[in-house]
């Protein structure tokens, strides 16, 4: 049986769903800026004149704050200029404030990636955790779906994760498991969704998660194998990987 | 007025010639301008022989520029005999009688209410005795100012700054101190530091000294004293010294170019703090007219050049000082005592603390964070108890984004090397140490130029329990605390597997209208508790004052299960990020009927269900300003 989980909101604190947030981005040269593009807060019942503040996060330069204004004046159209060429990198957060001095946060939105120029973000988000002597960990919460766990001890754990030594030997285990997560899933509401998304992210010829037996263990590993598989093919993750070898040796 | 010759003792032949490069050592860091320097190191001099900490300390620099240059006829007094010596160090460029032929431009620095050279002049060799004209005239590399007794220098090499600004390599510096031998009140000394060198037979050590000559074999070059010599000195190099006032001034003769307006910004960036607290007073002797530095003056000064994007960033960050030193107790936040050095993401910080770090940056743009410290020496006896000390950040949202270097003050001395510390976007951030043994190990891991905090120093190494870890502590505190203030730290990274993953749902972006509602001040609580639930275990949770309810359902066979519990994070697993500063079980209030609690740990509790019908655990005491997790599973028993 999977396990229940609750969530008891005592604080009154919103929870901004991430689909009523669109955040795209534009870079040229060394220049970009960012506009909020989407922010639809009607079922929220925040205050009018609650104060409205985007964050970002890069790892080169941290933090910054823009403060976007009071709910009722939001110029969605305005761009808000980017200090560093990092903007593709960048990761957002809103907080929505309670007006007066409090500081109280009424309603947040976490972990936004900025759109640039169209390109869709990964489903599959890097977290960068103390991860003791390994070296990366696939988690997987009800809530927030899968999210590959990278030591941040690593040196440089985002060109780790685009090196084709480590996508080779370690994606398809990590397609497999997530694969095997879908095919299990009963979950409803926006942990459905994320389900939902996932199995599209993983349709490929031959695999059709319409013919997994749910209450069949074996079924649903033959699914997540037939995953496994199909991705790495896909990616020709298995002839890079000999390639990357075969340089490495020259 | 007639003067001795420079003095320079006999090498001989089989001596070790260990040449003088303390002055080359400072042209090759990272310092923007000569000036800073300049001023880092005198005016750290000054800091250190303060009479006290009530009485401010004055400085006066000279620039003498051209227009009061000494003439050639009064600098040949002093310089004629050096000739020969500087002629005879072929690897010294400079056309040494075409410079003594042309007016001197020299500097002059005087330090007052401080204590001067103290000690004994005639010492040739270092003594247990605290000495300072012995260490500021005879050696190089020693110093006998201890590290974490609130002395900003350490290394004894600061001192050569004067010399390498000098194109002589060649100084002078004249004392008053207290005495009880009216005779050893003021002393004048001058010394060089050239090369070794050869004058027909005879072979000459590197540093000459100008004085009173002594035999080597039996003592050093001593001072003049007798007023006749002092007071003629002082008239030819505009000094203000009078008899009683006991302090340093320290000459420069052809001094190397000088910018008068460098010398200004570099005295306030790093001594301005100091100024607005009202222990340093400056007055800036220019050949324009001069400047008075004061803690009433010092905005004023710094508003006329506020067109500089330099000068504005320095008022920002004093103005940030000025708030510091007039903020009230209310407005600081103190993080619990941290006992042993570890990453910032180890720290165990409740999330109240956290909460009240963000509330406190996004209503008032400010937060003054004070974060007290225990320190253990490496090879100290058990019986003796771990040291206290302090440190504080201060952190102000600026207009803007751009990334800002954090500044970081050890004993009033601004350390700012580019290795310390990354930037922040838009946040200026201050780091200042407090006294005693964190003074002492920031101290011991600087180099010669105070710039860096390094922990493979041998005066660090080995020195201090976790020193590495403790070092690295505090340069990262001001990143970190403006993480903690932005109520995170790390984020996700949705870009690296972009090309792996694409998002399948992606679609291109539509623009709603936002349609706030108009609510009360805090916006919508309506004081019900809302409870969200998934999953399979047929339990059915409810809130409670402070806590929860468990039930079964009815039909179900469940007979044993793990509870877990945990306040609501940003990200991540909440369950595993549960900390023993949240709660633990042992400090709630557990009831449960129809079952029994089978163990308790952490933030876990283990049930044994009897009745299915009447199982209900209560559990109670959690604090009701946090969002609360929780997580059944069906187990085996323990």
């Amino acid at each position: 049986m999977r396990p229940t989980v609750a969530n008891l909101n005592f604080t009154s604190r919103k929870r901004i769903e991430r689909s009523h947030v669109r955040i795209s981005g534009t870079t040229a040269g060394n220049e970009g800026y960012f506009i909020l593009d989407r922010f639809d807060v009607s079922e929220y019942e925040f205050p009018y004149d609650a104060q409205l503040f985007v964050e970002s996060w890069t790892g080169k330069y941290g933090y910054q704050r823009f403060d976007v204004g009071r709910l009722d004046r939001l110029d969605l159209a305005k761009r808000h200029d980017f200090a560093s060429n990092d903007l593709p990198n960048a990761t957002f957060r809103i907080k929505v404030v309670a007006p007066g001095s409090s500081g109280k946060i009424l309603g947040d939105a976490d972990n936004i990636p900025v759109e640039i120029g169209g390109r869709p973000p990964s489903i599959l988000p890097i977290d960068p955790v103390d991860l003791d002597n390994r070296v990366w960990w696939l988690e997987i919460d009800e809530e927030t779906g899968p999210v590959l766990q990278m030591n941040q001890r690593l040196p440089d754990y985002q060109q780790i994760a685009r090196d084709i030594e480590f996508r080779a030997t370690v994606m398809p285990s990590v397609v497999y498991q997530i694969a095997l997560w879908v095919a299990s899933s009963t979950s409803s509401g926006e942990a459905d969704a994320k389900v939902r998304r996932w199995e599209k992210a993983l349709t490929f010829p031959s695999v059709d998660l319409s013919k997994v037996n749910v209450e069949d263990e074996d079924s649903r590993q033959d699914f997540a194998t037939r995953a496994a598989k199909a991705f790495a093919k896909h990616h020709d993750l298995f002839e890079k990987f000999i390639i990357s070898l075969d340089r490495n040796q020259q | 007025m007639t003067f001795n010759d420079w003095t320079f003792n006999n090498s001989r032949p089989g001596d070790t010639k260990t040449e003088v490069t303390f002055a080359e050592f400072f042209n090759t860091l990272d310092f923007n301008k000569q000036e800073e320097y300049l001023v880092r190191e005198s005016f750290q001099n000054s800091g250190d022989a303060a009479l006290s900490d009530v009485i401010p300390v004055k400085v006066r620099i000279y620039v003498s520029g051209n227009e009061r240059a000494v003439k050639p006829s009064i600098a040949g007094k002093y310089f004629k005999s050096l000739l020969p010596h500087l002629e005879a160090c072929q690897d010294i460029p400079g056309d040494w009688k075409v410079l003594l032929d042309g007016p001197c431009e020299f500097l002059a620095i005087e330090d007052f209410n401080t204590k001067g050279l103290t000690g004994d002049e005639t010492a040739g060799m270092h003594d247990s005795e605290q000495n300072h004209f012995y260490h500021f005239f005879r050696t190089a590399g020693r110093t006998d100012k201890q590290a974490g007794t609130g002395k900003a220098g350490s290394w004894g090499v600061g001192k050569f700054v004067y010399i390498m600004s000098s194109q002589l390599r060649a100084m002078f510096g004249y004392t008053v101190r207290e005495h009880s031998d009216a005779s050893r009140r003021q002393l004048l000394l001058g010394q060089a530091a050239l090369r070794y060198h050869k004058i027909g037979a005879s072979i000459f050590s590197n540093y000459g000294y100008f004085g009173i000559p002594s035999d080597p074999e039996v003592g050093v070059t001593m001072p003049y004293n007798e007023s006749a010599s002092v007071n003629q000195f002082k008239k030819d190099w505009s000094l203000k010294r009078g008899d009683g006032q006991t302090g340093l001034s320290v000459v420069v003769p052809y001094c190397r170019d000088i910018e008068p307006d460098n010398l200004l910004f570099s005295i306030i960036k790093e001594y301005g703090g100091r100024i607005l607290k009202g222990r340093l007073e400056v007055e800036l002797d220019l050949p324009g007219g001069t400047i008075e530095l004061t803690k009433g003056s010092l905005f004023n000064i710094i508003d006329s050049h506020a067109n500089d994007e330099e000068w504005a960033d320095v008022r920002s960050l004093l103005s940030l000082l000025v708030d510091r030193d007039s903020a009230k107790a209310e407005d600081w936040i103190e993080l619990p005592r941290i006992t042993k050095a570890s990453e910032w993401r180890d720290l165990p910080l409740s999330d109240d603390l956290k909460e009240a770090l963000a509330s406190r940056f996004l209503s008032h743009g400010t937060v003054f964070v004070r974060v007290p410290v225990e320190i253990h020496r490496e090879r100290s006896d058990a019986s003796r108890s771990a040291e206290n000390s302090t440190f504080e950040v201060l952190l102000r949202q600026e207009e803007g984004s751009d990334p800002i270097a954090p500044v970081f003050y050890r004993d009033g001395l601004r350390i700012s090397g580019k290795q310390m510390g990354n930037k922040s976007n838009g946040v200026r951030t201050v780091f200042i140490s407090g006294g005693g043994i964190l003074a002492e190990l920031l101290t011991n891991a600087e180099g010669p130029a105070h710039t860096e905090w390094q922990p493979n120093r041998d005066k660090f190494k080995g020195k201090y329990r976790r020193g590495d870890v403790w070092l690295k502590f505090c340069k990262n505190a001001p990143r970190r605390i403006v993480e903690l203030v932005r109520g995170t730290n790390e984020e996700n990274d949705y870009q690296a597997l972009a090309d792996l993953f694409p998002d399948p749902e992606y679609q291109a972006s539509s623009t709603p209208k936002p349609k706030p509602k108009t609510r009360g001040e805090d916006g919508g609580t309506s004081g019900d508790v809302v409870v969200e639930q998934s999953g399979e275990v047929p339990v059915r949770i409810s809130a409670t004052d402070g806590g929860f309810i468990l039930r079964l359902d009815e039909e179900t066979d469940v007979e044993h299960m793990l509870v877990e519990m945990a306040y609501a994070r940003v990200r991540g697993n909440t369950f595993s990020k549960w900390s023993p500063a949240d709660f633990s079980t042992a400090t709630l209030e557990v009831d449960v009927a129809g079952g029994d609690i089978i163990s308790t740990e952490k933030n876990q509790l283990v049930v044994h269900v009897a009745n299915t019908a009447k199982f209900k655990l209560r559990v109670r005491g959690f604090d009701s300003n946090r969002d609360l997790r929780i997580r059944a599973t069906e187990t085996l028993g323990v």
